[in-house]
């Protein structure tokens, strides 16, 4: 998109957009602490630095775990981890949620086949399915992280369908052929294009559901547990007794962080969404 | 070599079954008409005549059901879709859903060089593209810019010159003005002309507005719910008009009303309720009569070139 | 309460005074009427002509005081001494309809289209109190489809909307819009996606509603020159929300009198053997036009250095006749 629009584009949908204006907020606040991450961490995530089960304070804002680790140090690099594991998620979502969207729409004999596909996935139940492979297969969090976005194409690839179903009917897609564009460049560039804004927004709802799922599956004791995520940031607080010692903090904090963050990602996409609505 | 017609279209019918009423409705009915090289031939009807229906199926992008329309003596659906294209040629009537708004003017007049003729010489990729965005009356700023920046009449004239651009012998130009405004009006029509006197190619104008026909066809076709009416050269065909409904037409004409003639159309015998199995404007025509419900008129020629379908002729 | 304007002109059944109305839109606003001003006379046939953009829908929709926040209107509009821009909400209940009553280009869509058309239209004349039961409105309602010419109301009455083809469709939308005998009939677009036999219809029935004095006047709105050639007693042109020239039909549609540029290029697109048939106005928009000049000055091919600077006043050309124009004066 040449500059001119992308901005006049972005200006038209900030404005009077509360939602995604919060989002944004959101998500940019959690992207800068992963920045941070880069350059400084209060402490070693993994080594004891303070008392047993220390309450916030000045020194360990958010506490200490069972062995005196520094809970800030771990948020902060659990806020990378999570974040990397939904952007992975949302990515292989979209890839194959366009691919088989567009080609659903633009391919007949492959219409059918495709959209049955996507019926039989959405009726899995992701959660069960997760934990079986997971505690079958052991598989590390980014894979994990892609199974979870393979599950997750059928939502996107129904609405791309739809979307190219009425891009199809436009006269400049008539255009294009006239003007002997070969079928796959006009499906894959042409049409591509005016479905990646809506593309990227369902894209952003698989980013809350990997998110949550993954959470899910770290907290009862699936994937890798040495591997710092929320997820299993609540898993070794529960597996430690943390509620009935008092230890609210070590819980409280990531579980509020999920939430925040899915929130965060729910307003941007919600936002686009009623922006793609009106126009 | 026999020389042929551009464009022979014989004996066309197109028709739709309504979903709600299963009713099969005529969009186009029994049409011939053959349009020559370098002409302009204006299709004239109302919205609901069929005329935009009958202009796509010349063009390939509808089929017919019946009849057959003939691309320089061979049949259109023999072609391939490649070769049809570099021969036939379509602009859409609205300029804004028919350019893509992310692609730039120059990829829309390069795509057709380089997939229908197979041009991949950049140099001279450019050399015809200036050539034509200078003919167009745009110059060569406009090359860059995105089709979304552009105005309605500045597309129109970008839709007009890709369809131009490879030199096809037909090129069906669906209300070319229509969407635009009277001050652009002009303009299009001009380029039209212009491009037509370059390549040499038949032209079928589609238009509601008998001005514009007047302002710009050598032959003129009137199209009343699906079927041609009335034929031939513009001047012959205005200056005396045959059918009733070709009449009705000149006189609602704003040439008409500005001149200060009277308009007096006899509304009495109009008869809405009445169903007819022959000419489908007996309801409407002051002039009808007893045959006209019951048998259909076909065209027939009663001056030089000039033809019309009604039994006051014939 | 209903302000009399004192300055009322009681010669004039509506005088509109200065009206700049202006849209809100996403992050600006746009100005569809530009302090516009013009008297409509007893008894007259009073077009605007205008192509989209033009402002003349907006003046339509200003007159039935239909212009509302956040969208914003300035100056008077006078139907026989009472401003509209002043009314209550109870107050514009009472007079739509009733003072001023419009039919709309869709007015054919607008019908409900699961009831009989006799259903709506009875409807309609029961909450305008102008019958006072179903039978009399029953009555009151075939006697307007007569008026507008559609035979066996009996039968009409009892279809459905989809059952009707367009052309009496819109005549029903009239016999709806005049069965309050309104002083003024706003008709926008009432030709458009009717085919010829059916406007000439329309346009005959609206010159005999007027002439019998079941409407007192009438305004169209068209972009079509043919309706005003053919029905107009006075038109104004307008373009970008300004009145660039206004005269009788005779006026105005004379090809020997003097025009705006913009008229000029309105008349020669639709003439045969125009001498000026070629390229009228400026291919490329002139970037010398500022907001406060001549709303015409980027495309006009007479424009002078002034007219991209300052806008022009209304010359005189006639007693009739006037054109917005600096070639004038």
């Amino acid at each position: 998109m040449s500059e001119s629009a992308t901005f006049r584009g972005l200006n038209n949908i900030l404005y009077k957009n509360s939602f995604l204006k919060a989002g944004i907020i959101i998500i940019s606040f959690f992207i800068g602490v992963i920045l941070v991450t880069f350059v400084y961490l209060p402490s070693n995530p993994y080594a004891s630095v303070g008392p047993d089960f220390a309450p916030p304070s000045y020194s360990f804002p958010f506490g200490t775990t069972n062995i005196g680790q520094n809970i800030l140090s771990q948020w902060m690099v659990g806020t990378g981890s999570t974040l990397s594991v939904g952007l992975i998620a949302a990515v292989v979502s979209m890839v194959f949620g366009v691919m088989f969207g567009i080609s659903a729409a633009f391919v007949k004999h492959m219409d059918e086949p495709l959209m049955r596909s996507a019926d039989v996935i959405l009726t899995l139940p992701t959660l069960p399915l997760m934990i079986v492979l997971a505690a079958f297969l052991k598989p590390t969090e980014d894979l994990i992280a892609i199974i979870i976005g393979i599950l997750s194409w059928p939502a996107t690839a129904r609405v791309i369908r739809s979307t190219s179903l009425s891009i199809k009917s436009q006269p400049y897609i008539e255009v294009a052929l006239m003007s002997g564009v070969p079928k796959r460049a006009i499906m894959f560039k042409d049409v591509f294009f005016h479905t990646l804004p809506i593309a990227l927004t369902y894209s952003i709802f698989s980013i809350i559901g990997a998110i949550l799922t993954i959470a899910s599956l770290n907290f009862l004791g699936l994937g890798n547990l040495s591997y710092i995520t929320w997820g299993s940031m609540i898993a070794l607080a529960n597996d430690s007794s943390a509620i009935y010692l008092g230890a609210w903090w070590w819980i409280i904090i990531p579980g509020l962080s999920i939430i925040l963050l899915s929130t965060g990602f729910a307003f941007i996409a919600y936002g686009l969404e009623t922006k793609w609505r009106s126009i | 070599m026999i020389k042929m017609d551009p464009v022979n279209i014989v004996n066309v019918s197109k028709f739709f079954r309504d979903k709600k009423s299963g009713r099969i409705i005529t969009a186009v009915d029994g049409v011939t008409l053959s349009l020559k090289v370098k002409t302009i031939t204006a299709l004239v009807g109302e919205s609901g005549s069929g005329k935009t229906t009958l202009g796509r199926i010349t063009t390939g992008l509808e089929r017919a059901n019946k009849g057959t329309v003939y691309i320089e003596g061979k049949e259109i659906q023999k072609y391939k879709s490649i070769n049809l294209w570099q021969k036939v040629q379509y602009t859409h009537q609205d300029p804004y859903s028919a350019l893509d708004p992310y692609l730039k003017v120059r990829d829309v007049l390069e795509r057709p060089l380089k997939f229908l003729l197979g041009i991949s010489d950049k140099e001279q990729l450019t050399e015809i593209i200036e050539n034509l965005i200078t003919k167009i009356g745009m110059d060569r700023t406009y090359l860059d810019k995105r089709n979304e920046e552009l105005s309605g009449g500045e597309r129109q004239r970008i839709l007009v010159g890709r369809a131009f651009i490879v030199k096809p012998v037909y090129v069906v130009a669906d209300e070319p003005t229509t969407m635009i405004d009277s001050i652009h009006r002009n303009v299009i029509l001009g380029i039209i002309g212009d491009l037509v006197k370059e390549t040499n190619a038949a032209v079928m104008l589609i238009t509601h507005d008998i001005s514009v026909a007047l302002h710009m066809s050598d032959n003129i076709a009137i199209m009343y719910n699906g079927e041609i009416i009335e034929k031939g050269p513009t001047k012959a065909v205005f200056d005396e008009p045959l059918h009733p409904y070709t009449g009705n037409l000149k006189i609602a004409s704003v040439d008409n009303l500005i001149k200060g003639r009277e308009v007096k159309v006899d509304l009495s015998k109009i008869n809405l309720f009445k169903e007819t199995k022959g000419c489908k404007f007996a309801k409407f025509c002051q002039f009808s009569f007893e045959k006209c419900w019951i048998e259909k008129p076909s065209l027939k020629e009663i001056r030089e070139d000039h033809f019309v379908a009604c039994f006051l002729y014939s | 309460m209903i302000e009399k304007n004192n300055l009322y002109n009681s010669t004039y059944l509506m005088q509109v005074k200065d009206l700049t109305i202006s849209y809100a839109q996403l992050r600006n606003t746009k100005r569809a009427v530009n302090r516009v001003t013009f008297e409509l006379k007893y008894g007259e046939i009073l077009g605007i002509i205008g192509e989209s953009g033009a402002g003349k829908s907006t003046i339509g929709l200003a007159i039935l005081g239909m212009i509302k926040k956040p969208n914003e209107i300035t100056g008077q509009i006078l139907v026989e001494g009472e401003d509209v821009t002043k009314m209550t909400p109870n107050e514009l209940e009472a007079y739509r309809w009733t003072k001023v009553s419009m039919v709309f280009q869709t007015a054919m869509n607008s019908l409900n289209p699961v009831a009989t058309v006799g259903t709506s239209f009875i409807r309609l004349l029961l909450d305008k109190r102008l019958a006072k039961s179903v039978t009399e409105a029953r009555q009151l309602a075939v006697k307007f489809l007569r008026i507008v010419n559609l035979p066996l109301p009996g039968v009409v009455l009892t279809m459905y909307p989809h059952e009707m083809s367009g052309g009496m469709k819109q005549r029903l939308a009239l016999a709806m819009a005049i069965s309050a005998l309104p002083k003024i009939l706003i008709a926008d677009e009432p030709t458009t996606a009717l085919d010829t036999i059916n406007q000439l219809v329309i346009l005959e029935l609206i010159k005999e509603i007027k002439e019998q004095k079941k409407v007192e006047s009438v305004i169209l709105i068209s972009h079509d020159l043919a309706v005003h050639a053919f029905l107009d007693d006075r038109v104004l042109v307008m373009y970008k929300g300004s009145i660039v020239e206004r005269g009788t039909r005779k006026d105005v549609f004379s090809l020997d009198a003097p025009h705006h540029p913009y008229t000029s290029n309105l008349i020669n697109s639709s003439v045969l053997d125009s001498t000026d048939r070629n390229v009228i106005t400026k291919e490329i928009p002139d970037a010398r036009k500022t907001d406060n000049g001549c709303p015409f000055s980027d495309l006009c091919p007479e424009a002078m250095e002034k007219c991209f600077t300052n806008e022009p006043q209304e010359v005189p050309i006639s007693d009739t006749h006037s054109i917005k124009c600096f070639l004038y004066g």
